[in-house]
């Protein structure tokens, strides 16, 4: 850390602090839970945007806003308690803050919000940031609750300590955001209309080691009581480097104690007896877990119950959508192209918006109240027995809503392999595509058993389970190999939740999944509508009959007659399209492949065509079986019937229970969902990790149909 | 043994956990305060609560305090021992 060291001419350096070109930028700063996201929203309101840190997964938000009638960057960093650079959130950050990466502007001034309930602890990371030369705004945030547990903080002192300005606030009821906003203003003035002024009106050398050895350096004869007699310089640089103890951890501590008690008067003991009292019981290992599973089991309700209004709108609204094009087109590929590819494509990506909103929105309020830290505290001692933190629970459980939002939540886990691990396996859970393909499952056997229904259900769901546990126990224990990070969790002090900040967080999710999934969606369902439709097969003879003979018995009179036998004629020919096209042939090529599962080549057809989005699978049946797609949505049990008659060429059926299960467990454990995929892509920053999520789930369904398959087949109870 | 308190005298933790204990005020020379036992433990640090796996706790080596406070640099309570260890 050559920023230690008191040689580095700081005040003599005014270039570069000011981009010449461009706006300014403003990074924004300070440990989790200081309420950074609260004073950002604050700041910018809805016009931010989140992106990636290029060539990382790290994300940050930023903002453009207008500050004293310039356009400035707001940039929003991740949460941090230290600079030390030892996880990839901190390096990012360091280098954000140093101006080290490639297209991103050095911040003009830094604004570090400081926690004023926990002062000394959030001074540490002060301490750092204070060393970058960085011009430094504190905001001293949360002085209402410090108020309430009697902690008094005397700004001006603070403000002396650390050489820069210190304003308190109240993010979330936005009490002093407007001085902040005019002290920004003014910094920026300055800082452009004079650059060689800024630096020692705001960045004052503090206490840590430049103390030591020039004290002649300090503005102020206030901050010497810091450290000076602790450690040489050559020391502290010789240790900073292997980082262990008797160091500038400690050095630093004892400065922020020094600082925490000169600048604080109260009683900060009484501080989170509350919280602690509280957490008896949501830390509890029973309770705890009780209480947690409780909670996340409303949630799922939540989703599942205010989900489906919004998706039904979506579907209709999309339903209508093509509709309206199919009458305004005239009939011929690029009608098919705009109904089926575009708007089906469309329509088959924001449907999944709706859960995703509510998870983060939710998730985002339980985040903000503080209760998502003892989650993962109580889930801990279980996960890690399969070599996940406790971290990986939340997202593990919300796969079963959907592993979209379930990926998209994976970034709470700090370890690489370990968010890795839980991204390959949230698939696995039993999202709420699969449940159609259970229904008609379990219609084929046991139609009238409500019972063995419910167990094929609960069968279904526990596979789901069983396999990603056991999948993430293999994986911890191969290609990503490690012991999980121990847990190291802050437990911060219950708050009540924003529900503007969450709203903006599920408004974010879901633009970002737009964004970022949506292009590669879209193009996935055209080339697949391609499939499904080249190349074109002229009408087979019997239904060009069938038409004539509807118009011969229209003339005749009878219209109700007429138009059933042009809708069988419809259903024919789409059949006989489908069987032609590239689609129906992989059905037929692949068909060796997969006889061993019980499988002919319509349900290869129906793999293919459902390797977008898994429950295509019902309707692509009803098409292959000659139903038609609309009579089984209106009528599910005509597409049953026409199933259960359907027969092998050896004239046995072809649904027969061994065929049924199989099919089940395939559709179990089988990728089958583009855009987890492209989730998956987007999370992973590399192709290389959905092509082994696709390629190890699809052999994982592969060989556990296999075996359910032949072992019902041998035993006789197929 | 709820409210018990300790100084920090030693840290053995990988660099990744060190560093993340550090910065989050498990260091030496710091009065860490044990409020729920168990695995995992929590200790209450620099007015913060840290919700610790006992692993890690173990390699945390303290010295108790009296229950006065931790003043009194020499401890009452025996030699030194680990957080997380019975000991």
């Amino acid at each position: 850390m050559t920023t230690l060291s008191p040689q580095t001419p700081q005040a003599q350096e005014p270039a570069g602090r000011v981009a010449p070109s461009g706006p300014a930028c403003i990074a924004l700063l300070g440990n989790p839970n200081a309420g950074k996201t609260t004073l950002f929203n604050a700041l910018t309101g809805l016009r931010a945007k989140t992106a990636n840190f290029p060539g990382t997964t790290v994300e940050h938000r930023a903002g453009r806003v207008m500050m004293g009638g310039q356009v400035v960057q707001l940039l929003d960093l991740p949460g941090l308690y230290s600079l030390a650079a030892a996880t990839p959130d901190e390096r990012v950050a360091r280098d954000a803050l140093l101006g080290h990466i490639p297209g991103m502007a050095k911040p003009t001034l830094a604004v570090l919000i400081l926690d004023a309930t926990n002062l000394e602890r959030n001074l540490y990371l002060a301490s750092q940031v204070l060393e970058l030369e960085i011009p430094t705004i504190v905001a001293l945030n949360m002085t209402d609750l410090a108020k309430r547990d009697g902690i008094r903080i005397h700004t001006r002192e603070l403000s002396g300590e650390l050489g820069c300005p210190v304003i308190p606030i109240v993010a979330r009821k936005g009490t002093g955001i407007e001085r902040l906003r005019r002290l920004i203003e003014q910094t920026l003035e300055t800082a452009v209309g004079s650059a060689a002024a800024a630096p020692s009106d705001l960045h004052a050398p503090i206490g840590i080691p430049v103390v030591t050895a020039t004290p002649a350096m300090l503005p102020t004869p206030a901050t010497p009581t810091a450290l000076p007699q602790i450690l040489p310089p050559a020391e502290i640089a010789a240790d900073d480097a292997c980082g262990c103890s008797g160091c500038p951890f400690q050095a630093r501590y004892e400065w922020a104690e020094g600082v925490g008690a000169r600048c604080s008067s109260g009683r900060p003991e009484t501080h989170g007896r509350r919280t602690e009292k509280i957490d008896q019981f949501l830390t509890h290992p029973v309770i705890g877990v009780g209480a947690f599973l409780a909670v996340m089991f409303q949630v799922f309700c939540l989703i599942f119950w205010i989900a489906q209004y919004p998706m039904d709108w979506i579907d209709m609204l999309f339903a209508g959508a093509g509709s309206l094009l199919s009458s305004a087109l005239p009939d011929g590929d690029l009608r098919s192209l705009l109904v089926e590819g575009v708007v089906g494509g469309v329509g088959g990506m924001l449907v999944f918006l709706p859960q995703i909103c509510i998870l983060f929105f939710f998730l985002a309020l339980l985040e903000d109240t503080g209760y998502l830290a003892r989650a993962a505290f109580v889930m801990d001692r279980l996960m890690r027995r399969v070599g996940l933190p406790g971290k990986a629970f939340v997202p593990l459980l919300s796969a079963h809503a959907c592993a979209i939002p379930a990926i998209m939540s994976t970034r709470v886990i700090e370890d690489r392999r370990d968010r890795l691990v839980t991204i390959l396996v949230a698939p696995l859970m039993t999202c709420a595509a699969r449940i159609p393909v259970y229904a008609m499952v379990t219609a084929l056997l046991f139609s009238h058993r409500p019972m063995m229904a419910g167990l094929v259900f609960t069968g279904a769901y526990s596979l789901g389970i069983v396999a990603a546990l056991v999948m993430a126990f293999v994986f911890k224990h191969t290609i990503l190999r490690g012991e999980s990070q121990p847990l190291v969790l802050e437990l911060p002090s219950y708050k009540l939740p924003s529900l503007r900040n969450a709203a903006i967080m599920a408004a974010d999710r879901a633009l970002v999944f737009v964004k970022k999934a949506g292009t590669v969606i879209l193009m996935i369902s055209i080339g697949l509508w391609f499939l499904a439709t080249f190349p074109k097969s002229e009408a087979p003879a019997s239904v060009v009959a069938l038409e004539q003979q509807a118009l011969v018995v229209a003339a005749d009179g009878d219209v109700a007659q007429s138009e059933a036998m042009l809708a069988q004629a419809d259903t024919d020919r789409a059949h006989h399209a489908l069987a032609n096209s590239f689609a129906g042939r992989l059905g037929r090529a692949i068909e060796p492949v997969i006889r061993p599962l019980g499988f002919d080549w319509q349900i290869g057809v129906g793999i293919v065509s459902s390797f977008a989005a898994r429950e295509v699978i019902v309707s692509t049946l009803a098409i292959v079986y000659g139903v038609g797609a609309d009579t089984a949505d209106d009528n599910p049990d005509s597409l049953y019937d026409t199933m259960r008659k359907a027969q092998r060429s050896d004239g046995g059926p072809v649904f027969t229970t061994a065929t049924c299960m199989s099919l089940l467990v395939f559709y179990v454990l089988a990728m089958q969902c583009l855009p987890t995929q492209a989730v998956t892509r987007r999370e992973t920053n590399s192709w290389k990790w959905p092509a082994f999520q696709l390629a190890y789930m699809t052999v994982l369904a592969y060989t556990a149909s296999l075996v359910t398959y032949q072992a019902i087949t041998l035993s006789g109870l197929g | 043994m709820p409210m018990q308190c300790a100084t920090v005298v030693q840290v053995d933790a990988e660099e990744q956990a060190h560093n993340q204990l550090m910065a989050m005020g498990v260091c030496v020379g710091r009065r860490v305060e044990l409020i729920k036992a168990g695995d995992p433990l929590i200790l209450r640090v620099l007015g913060s609560r840290i919700g610790l796996s006992s692993r890690l706790a173990a390699g945390v080596w303290v010295t108790t305090c009296g229950s006065d406070g931790c003043e009194t640099a020499a401890a009452p309570g025996g030699p030194e021992s680990s957080c997380g260890g019975e000991s």
